[in-house]
């Protein structure tokens, strides 16, 4: 079963500490949504108010259109997997797993039948006479999904639970879960604060920090058009020219850097409102930058030297000096087969249709 | 743990040099009088001498002789009564201060439970006959109030043996079984409530049963100390319905009769040994 | 959130519990200062004059010293046997460690009773006559094992490299063990130190068997008891829980603050 899940104006306090600040978010129905941010940004505080454990100071909280604010985690149709999977160490896998329904009364060979049959999804099939101690890590928190399962929730909540596997592991995890979801139908909402976990498994992300909403979006949206500083900074490694909005016309926008005037389609402001004289930052991606002898249809920073190559498999990851303003430091990801013979001749060069422009310390919505 | 490294023989010289002394002192002040016991539970006293006969007479006649077999049976059933007292007065406090005292002042809740501990334990003996003697607070409140006319036979009775013995140990499993609650994750509960169990059904199904294996370590404890004490049925009880430490006591002291007090020690001895034996079988059980 | 009537309930329940916990030390101090020749209701007084009487009884403050000899060297001769022990079992790996274990913690699970009275066989078969040197004997037995237990399973793997190090730049076995590991150990050292001078200050029974002339300050008391409801009584028994109290703040207050730190 399935259900969408609305915040509405949720602000909360911890003394005087503000944990979350006026978050408004909607999740559809069937969606599975990740809350990905940095440590202390609130994501698991709206996660354990989602869930029931936590009473917002201000705001409410609505699952398919019905208002739950002041409801108990028993009374929500919600069901949670903890980071320690919370596994009741004295009881076999299957009671572990049927407890939920004997709490809602099903007779015995009932919940068993449930319980085998949703081991068995998790991969764990033939495994109910066990106890919790004798299993691995993965395997205690596929126990942790087919529990939560169980009790046919409308929507799932995940407490950062790949945490403590191995990355081989998590992978392997993450693949199950985006499977299973989509098997079940069952709306998730996962936190985590690793951002390759979030674009692997969402189809939305919602990113936070500080107790607010920074972008909410599809991973393509949220990589490659970010709203704000913080996210494009936080979704991967990115890298910001600052300069001034020389003028803006309806099909191209000019900006005013230390490394030149540049122009771009207006497209890459990404609807924001931004005027003239106002201050902006140009945002591309380590991936974005091509090393060139010559200008052309690209945005050309200037002149660069290499300070530092380390080879990455994929890509070589490099460090790049303007020579302009010698201070700042240009990530790029170059290509496998890297020639660095004649460095006296490099440019900086990026696509203009790579580029966003963000406006400075605020948002484009 | 650490895993100490490999050892040659010099390093081996050293390492039991290090240990010797202990084992030499608990070989001699330990393992020995216990041999010297066992010899003299073997023997008999005759006359003012003491013959080494070299029989099991004093442990068949253990049976034979009412008052031992009295004294060993009221031990035991003193000893379950305050064992199941304790437990089920001890886990409702330990519950509280736990659950529901906020976390910085938990430390200093439980300390304050179990300050009393430190009274010297004849003198705790002894408060709770201000308490409970003819004249004493109890019969001089009531009398106060009017409730009686005539003070209530409190003291010098099985009944103060008892409630000085849970006065003890209520202390002391409120320590144990609040450490074991500690040590739950608090995700246990959670993760019940969000199945759907009320705080009651959280508690029997989930809390609870976690918490038996500190409840029955604690009650072991409680058994072994207060069936093997003197002090507190000597004080508080009167000279009827007296307990196996005060009988063996009393070989010792008026009777000056030591193999049927080892005898005695010997077979307390064993009662405490089978319990641990069914408590470690119970346990083992349980992990399985 | 959950209902406030389960909280009122917890708070009479542990009133009711606490106020029973407390209930006879409370009478006992209260009474200790009793203006009268019984320490019974009701209470006239404060009066000092009970103390008095405690600090002027010979046999009284000459128990109290000899409580305070005892334990003292008691606790350090078990913290000394106990921490050893346990360097030599947790640094190295001897044969038979676990029965060696065993073996040191035993006297843990046997009555006092039965321990005082192998002794005081032995002892006879002797002709050790008794005295508070057997009391002291007595005690370290029943309290190495308790250090043992600290010291040893606060032996880990953090101290490892640093007696490495120190073995690195030359130092010898013994100037580690002095001048590295027992420092560090130092609050383990320290806790079994006290908690031995507690069990041995406040032990009746062993101390009972086997001493005759020079006591200590709990078997005294029990001769006291022989006068029955005394207000004398009280003011010792007050000065005893008043002094382990202050033993158990320092304690905290030192010893487990520091452990906390780190």
């Amino acid at each position: 079963m399935t259900a969408e899940v609305t915040i509405d104006r949720i602000t909360h306090r911890f003394g005087g500490f503000v944990a979350l600040n006026d978050v408004n978010l909607t999740i559809g129905a069937g969606e599975f949504a990740v809350l990905l941010g940095p440590s202390g940004c609130g994501k698991t505080t709206l996660l354990s108010m989602i869930g029931g454990f936590l009473n917002p100071s201000e705001g409410r909280i609505l699952i398919g259109g019905n208002d739950v604010t002041h409801l108990p985690p028993s009374a929500r149709p919600t069901t949670t997997m903890f980071q320690d999977y919370a596994l009741f160490p004295h009881m076999s896998l299957l009671d572990n797993v049927g407890f939920g329904l004997r709490m809602r009364g099903m007779s015995r060979p009932q919940r068993n039948a449930r319980a085998e049959g949703l081991l068995e999804l998790v991969g764990l099939p033939d495994a109910g006479s066990r106890k919790p101690h004798e299993l691995s890590g993965g395997q205690r928190q596929r126990v942790a999904l087919a529990r939560a399962l169980a009790v046919e929730p409308d929507v799932l909540l995940l407490d950062e639970p790949l945490g403590a596997l191995d990355l081989k592991l998590r992978r392997q995890m993450q693949d199950e879960l985006k499977a299973i979801q989509r098997r079940v139908g069952t709306t998730f909402i996962h936190v985590t604060h690793d951002q390759e976990e979030a674009m692997a498994i969402a189809d939305v992300i919602i990113v936070m920090n500080g107790g607010e909403v920074q972008h909410a979006g599809v991973p393509e949206e949220i990589y490659l058009r970010p709203n704000n500083h913080f996210t494009a900074a936080f979704m991967g490694e990115a890298n910001f020219i600052r300069g001034d909005v020389l003028q803006v016309s309806s099909k191209s926008v000019d900006i005013q850097t230390a490394l030149g005037v540049h122009r771009f389609a207006v497209s890459v402001l990404n609807g924001a409102a931004i005027g003239t004289g106002q201050t902006v930052e140009i945002c591309f991606r380590p991936e974005h930058v091509r090393l060139g002898a010559n200008a052309g249809k690209s945005c050309d920073f200037g002149q660069v030297v290499v300070t530092d190559v380390a080879f990455f498999g994929t890509h070589h990851r490099c460090l790049l000096q303007l020579e302009a303003t010698g201070d700042q430091k240009i990530t790029a990801h170059l290509p496998q087969t890297l020639d660095l013979k004649d460095q006296s001749k490099l440019r900086l060069l990026v696509k203009p249709s790579d580029a966003i422009v963000l406006p400075l310390n605020g948002s484009s919505k | 743990m650490t895993t100490p490294a490999s050892m040659n023989k010099r390093e081996r010289r050293k390492a039991f040099a290090f240990v010797l002394p202990a084992i030499l002192w608990t070989v001699a002040f330990f393992v020995v009088p216990f041999g010297f016991m066992a010899a003299m539970s073997l023997w008999k006293r005759i006359g003012s001498k003491i013959i080494q006969t070299w029989s099991l007479d004093n442990y068949a006649g253990f049976f034979a002789k009412s008052h031992f077999v009295e004294g060993l049976a009221n031990s035991i059933e003193i000893t379950l009564i305050v064992t199941a007292l304790s437990i089920v007065l001890a886990y409702p406090l330990a519950w509280i201060i736990a659950m529901q005292i906020p976390e910085r002042w938990q430390r200093a809740a439980l300390l304050l439970a179990i300050l009393p501990f430190w009274t010297s334990y004849v003198v705790r003996s002894y408060a709770w006959m201000l308490v409970l003697a003819r004249n004493g607070l109890v019969n001089q409140g009531l009398l106060y109030i009017g409730i009686i006319d005539d003070p209530l036979e409190l003291g010098s009775t099985r009944t103060a043996t008892v409630i000085g013995f849970v006065h003890f140990f209520v202390m002391l499993l409120t320590l144990t079984i609040y450490a074991n609650l500690r040590q739950l994750s608090p995700n246990y509960a959670r993760a019940a409530a969000d199945l759907g169990a009320g705080p009651i059904r959280t508690f029997i199904h989930i809390i609870l049963p976690l918490t038996i294996p500190g409840i029955m370590v604690g009650a072991f404890l409680t058994f072994a100390l207060c069936i093997g004490d003197y002090i507190t049925p000597q004080i508080l009880g009167g000279n009827n319905e007296l307990v196996l430490p005060q009988i063996i006591m009393l070989q010792i002291g008026r009777r000056a009769d030591l193999p049927a007090a080892s005898a005695l020690a010997i077979i307390l001895m064993l009662v405490v040994s089978l319990v641990y034996v069914l408590c470690a079988r119970w346990l083992k059980l349980e992990r399985a | 959130m959950r209902g406030t009537w389960a909280n009122w309930l917890g708070a009479g329940y542990a009133a009711v519990i606490y106020g029973f916990i407390f209930l006879p030390v409370a009478v006992l101090v209260l009474f200790s200062f009793q203006d009268g020749r019984f320490p019974i209701p009701p209470f006239n007084g404060p009066s000092l004059k009970w103390y008095q009487a405690v600090l002027a009884d010979s046999s009284l403050t000459d128990a109290l010293v000899n409580s305070l000899l005892v334990a003292l060297i008691s606790s350090a001769a078990a913290c000394l046997l106990g921490f050893l022990s346990a360097y030599g079992l947790a640094r190295y790996k001897l044969p038979a460690a676990g029965f060696q274990r065993a073996l040191i913690i035993a006297p843990f699970t046997v009555s006092y009773l039965i321990i005082g009275l192998g002794l005081l066989i032995m002892f006879n078969t002797f002709g050790v006559s008794r005295s508070l040197f057997t009391v002291g004997v007595g005690h370290v037995v029943i309290n190495t094992p308790l250090c043992f237990a600290i010291i040893y399973s606060q032996f880990g793997d953090h101290q490892v490299n640093i007696e490495r190090a120190a073995r690195d730049l030359g130092a010898s076995d013994l100037q580690i063990m002095t001048l590295v590991t027992a420092p560090m150990l130092l609050p383990a050292i320290t806790a079994g130190f006290f908690l031995s001078f507690t069990f041995s200050w406040d032990e009746f029974i062993i101390a009972f068997l086997l001493s005759r002339f020079d006591v200590t300050l709990p078997v005294e008391i029990w001769s006291l008891l022989r006068s029955g409801l005394n207000p004398k009584t009280n003011a010792v028994g007050s000065i005893v829980f008043l002094f382990s109290v202050f033993i158990l703040v320092v304690l905290e207050l030192t010893v487990f603050r520091k452990h906390k730190a780190q």
